[in-house]
């Protein structure tokens, strides 16, 4: 075994020691996220493209480098969309940014509810819940998490 | 009489020039800066580890001397203790002047609260450059222990 790879391994025992004498808590304060926009983008006879807006607001002195989203977004209740996206974007400190992520609904198997939900003829507006986390590009911070809900106006 | 004064003399001198040893020594001059910049993380300590690094620090990821002090500036508002565990994995010399130092850094921080604690590695590349007799962190790359650098 190499001495450098000996250092790793003590080094690596002493972090997970640590780390398992208490919980977990992020370096940096955990930015604001909530869904701003839902709008109907493209439709064809197989599937539906949505596309989702989210503002975040950055509450540290610092600029978030965001480097991926995990999200999963509820309508009335009724999973609409979920996953990770991979991007780079750059929050300002204290400040807001916004995002956007593109959601394909096949029609044939998940579409036709959500699309009766989002184009009922006496809606233009629908209950939300938005969960998930942000992992960003500076050392020593885990992924943190966001939450919001709220009532949400529809963009056919 | 005249031996014990003669021993004092030299301890002085000694004590005066710090070990010459050491401090001509690159190596021993990055190890020392690498322990400096540990203490002064502990300690939070945001000007001396300010003045460790180069006004024209430049990185990949964009960062300056200005937000590499705004991002200390939030970790240590936030984190009210926080113990580092070093280990300087190689030392580079390019010339006199010039140096990259890998370096693996685990940091454990807790909070007043009792709640918090992180702890993770990342390894770390620190591009040095000595300016006037002073080692001045130029450039980093880094990634989570085991990954990829940049």
């Amino acid at each position: 075994m190499s001495r450098l790879f000996r250092r790793h391994l003590i080094l690596l025992n002493v972090v997970v020691v640590l780390s398992a004498c208490a919980t977990t808590e992020s370096l940096v304060v955990a930015p604001a996220v909530t869904l701003t926009s839902v709008e109907l983008e493209k439709m064809s006879l197989s599937s539906q493209t949505f596309l989702l807006g989210f503002q975040v607001h950055n509450p540290n002195v610092f600029p978030l480098p965001v480097e991926a989203v995990k999200y999963k977004v509820l309508f009335d209740g009724e999973s609409f969309a979920g996953g990770e996206t991979r991007g780079a974007f750059s929050i300002p400190g204290e400040g807001e940014g916004y995002f956007q992520i593109s959601v394909e609904l096949d029609m044939l198997n998940r579409a036709t509810q959500i699309t009766s939900l989002l184009q009922g003829v006496a809606r233009d507006s629908v209950t939300y819940s938005v969960e998930g986390s942000l992992s960003v590009d500076i050392p020593f911070t885990r992924p943190m998490p966001f939450s919001s809900s709220g009532v949400i106006n529809i963009q056919k | 009489m005249m031996h014990r004064l003669t021993l004092g003399c030299v301890f002085l001198l000694l004590a005066a020039c710090g070990s010459p040893g050491d401090q001509d020594n690159p190596e021993e001059q990055l190890r020392a800066w690498v322990a400096r910049g540990e203490v002064a993380a502990e300690e939070k300590d945001r000007s001396e580890l300010l003045d460790m690094i180069s006004v024209d620090y430049a990185d990949s990821r964009g960062n300056t001397h200005e937000s590499i002090g705004n991002i200390l500036r939030g970790f240590f508002f936030r984190q009210n203790s926080i113990a580092l565990l070093t280990s300087v994995d190689d030392i580079q010399m390019m010339g006199d002047t010039a140096a990259v130092v890998a370096v693996t850094v685990g940091m454990a921080g807790t909070r007043n609260s009792g709640i918090g604690l992180n702890a993770d590695a990342y390894s770390f590349e620190f591009e040095l450059e000595k300016r006037s007799d002073e080692w001045l962190l130029i450039g980093a790359r880094w990634g989570e222990l085991g990954g990829e650098l940049r």
